[in-house]
């Protein structure tokens, strides 16, 4: 029941409109992926916009005096402290859920695209099998076998730039590229924060989500990695169209704190 | 606590992010090793089956001869059904990029021959089509596109066909040719002496089975609603008759007809000299294999587990039975039995009676291997 209504609702349709993009865009997977993840990002750019906002008045409201007072007069006293900052939330008309929210939403979407890639692969019949159950009619099944080539890469393997002449082992492009840009996107991303857990946790992030996300590109097929690569240098773009970076922030280790 | 719950929902969104990598990750099988089907192959006195990371010797009563390799080893698994010799051996291809030459009778390894020249030594020479025995000469399809032709003895390469894309299926010889599909929509004629090029037709769908060969005639079933009937001699088409679905497997051809199976669960019989529509059943499941004849019947399986045997006088059912589970490759014929691999808790491979449909036996390996 649950894969049926994900398969029909956000597998599916995602799946089929990767094969579209495919079909006019010169039958190119890789970018068919760029495409697939740069409509999808700005489908979602208004909960990213509204995430973002929400983010922001909370931050804004953690430094206010009033939040302080709150920390400085019912010091020691937890719950009390969490009361009146309840208030302080409803008072502002800040929704402490407002940041979570939109990420929530956005799950389905990040984790559909993630499967689509996967499924259009088709890299052993099996998979081969579960594509040609998930077509639509309208899509020729004469595009099948995808080209999964990308530049020197092959979409459907975990990729290395292999040179046995001169290095005799293989440099994953990808990974470092997605390691880089997650690092730059995490640290743009994460508001800087009034205490210092909050800070703590910003740093710890901000080194252990790109190697998270690294390991994923290393270990799993490129056609993943080229999705990780476009999301975050979207979400870069995004943030520096909107001048929200704060380049001395981001570049240093520190910055977060 | 409701206020703890609130005031902490910046960590939750941090929270749910390495989980959405969790899942993310589960979701993904496109770089490690896919799960696929089990496929068996029969000789003469047993049937060889492949599958995960082991092929299995059993024999026609259900009881393990032997397993390779004895140990389980991390990472190597069979896709393709074995090749079975006449002077007993079996040849085995590994999807990690290995072909495995085995004694029959023993189950002990007599060569091995890496097919993987990837970065990560895999990628190239995986495994997915069975190999095929020319004489003295074993040809090894790849899902890089290499066919291989290798000394059946030594395991040594005598020569390469480089394909236009992926080889999922095993070529199938005549008279010196071998008549090879390719996913990228080419079926191949091709010299086994020479490894050269005869002739190539491009279809316009993809091919995943091996092409069958009748009577001066290459049959190859495509994933794109026809059966498309080749000259052999010129790979000139001469009739492409439509289907409701894709066809995964080949046809079986006996007395004069082509009978296959589609995707959308029907069952055609053409005339093979004209590809004209003899009859057809609807049994409603899908077939992603191809039929055998057993004694005056061609059986089927099907994805649902279903078991089929059409009478070839009467054109109608004969005998049903239910696997444990789907069959998703060929069924084979060994001995008085029909044996089928199937993906199941209960059973890799389950035997019935050719003539009646009652089960025999059923085999399921004991773990270790």
């Amino acid at each position: 029941m649950i894969d049926a209504i994900w398969n029909n609702l956000i597998l599916n349709p995602m799946v089929n409109i990767l094969l579209l993009i495919y079909q006019y865009l010169f039958h190119n997977f890789g970018l068919a992926i760029i495409l697939l993840t740069a409509l999808i990002r700005l489908i979602t750019m208004p909960l990213t916009l509204r995430q973002q906002r929400s983010m922001e008045k909370m931050q804004e409201m953690q430094r206010s005096k009033k939040w302080k007072d709150i920390e400085k007069k019912f010091k020691g006293d937890k719950p009390k402290i969490q009361q009146e900052q309840m208030k302080l939330y409803r008072e502002m008309g800040v929704s402490p859920f407002g940041g979570c929210l939109p990420l929530l939403l956005q799950f389905p979407i990040i984790i559909g695209l993630y499967q689509s890639i996967t499924r259009a692969l088709a890299t052993v019949p099996m998979q081969l099998l579960e594509l040609s159950k998930h077509m639509y009619p309208f899509i020729p099944a004469a595009l099948l076998p995808l080209n999964n080539r990308f530049l020197w890469w092959d979409l459907s393997q975990p990729e290395r730039l292999v040179s046995p002449e001169i290095l005799g082992f293989g440099i994953p492009v990808l990974t470092i590229l997605v390691v880089a840009t997650s690092f730059l996107q995490t640290r743009m991303t994460t508001p800087p924060s009034a205490d210092s857990q909050g800070a703590q946790m910003s740093k710890m992030m901000s080194l252990y989500m790109p190697f998270l996300f690294g390991f994923f590109a290393y270990s799993y097929a490129a056609g993943l990695a080229l999705y990780f690569v476009t999301t975050n240098v979207m979400t870069i773009a995004q943030y520096a169209a909107l001048g929200k970076v704060n380049w001395r922030q981001v570049l240093s280790l520190r910055g977060a704190s | 606590m409701i206020a703890t719950r609130l005031g902490s929902s910046r960590r939750l969104a941090w929270a749910l992010v390495p989980l959405m990598a969790f899942v993310l990750a589960g979701c993904s099988t496109a770089g490690g090793v896919a799960a696929s089907w089990p496929s068996v192959s029969a000789g003469a006195d047993r049937v060889y089956v492949a599958y995960g990371p082991a092929v299995y010797a059993v024999d026609l009563e259900g009881d393990e001869v032997w397993r390779y390799p004895k140990e389980a080893v991390r990472d190597l698994a069979f896709y393709a059904a074995p090749a079975v010799s006449e002077d007993g051996m079996v040849y085995a291809g590994a999807y990690t990029g290995h072909l495995f030459a085995l004694d029959a009778e023993t189950g002990d390894l007599e060569w091995e021959f890496p097919t993987a020249d990837g970065a990560d030594g895999t990628a190239d020479g995986r495994i997915v089509g069975s190999p095929t025995i020319a004489g003295d000469v074993l040809l090894v399809p790849t899902d890089g596109g290499t066919l291989f032709f290798l000394d059946r003895l030594s395991g040594e390469t005598l020569r390469t066909f480089e394909a236009d894309g992926q080889l999922w299926s095993a070529p199938r010889i005549e008279d010196g040719t071998a008549y090879l599909a390719s996913l990228a929509h080419t079926v191949y004629a091709i010299d086994v002496s020479s490894a050269e090029q005869v002739w190539s037709t491009n279809l316009g769908f993809a091919i995943a089975d091996s092409p069958t060969l009748e009577a001066g005639t290459v049959l190859a079933g495509i994933l794109g609603d026809s059966l498309v009937a080749l000259q052999a001699r010129d790979g000139r088409e001469v009739w492409r008759a439509p289907s409701q679905g894709w066809l995964w497997g080949s046809p079986a051809v006996v007395e004069g007809q082509a009978i296959f199976g589609d995707v959308f669960g029907n069952v055609y019989a053409l005339n093979l000299a004209d590809g004209r529509l003899l009859w057809q059943q609807t049994p409603g499941e899908a077939v992603t294999s191809s039929p055998v004849v057993a004694d005056g019947r061609v059986v089927f399986g099907f994805d649902s587990g279903k078991l089929v045997a059409y009478d070839l006088e009467t054109r109608s059912v004969d005998w049903d039975e239910t696997a444990a589970g789907a069959i998703l490759s060929d069924p084979v014929v060994a001995g008085s039995s029909v044996i089928v691999a199937v993906t199941s808790k209960e059973a890799l491979l389950q035997a019935f009676d050719a003539a009646t449909g009652d089960p025999m036996w059923n085999y399921l390996p004991a773990s270790g291997g």
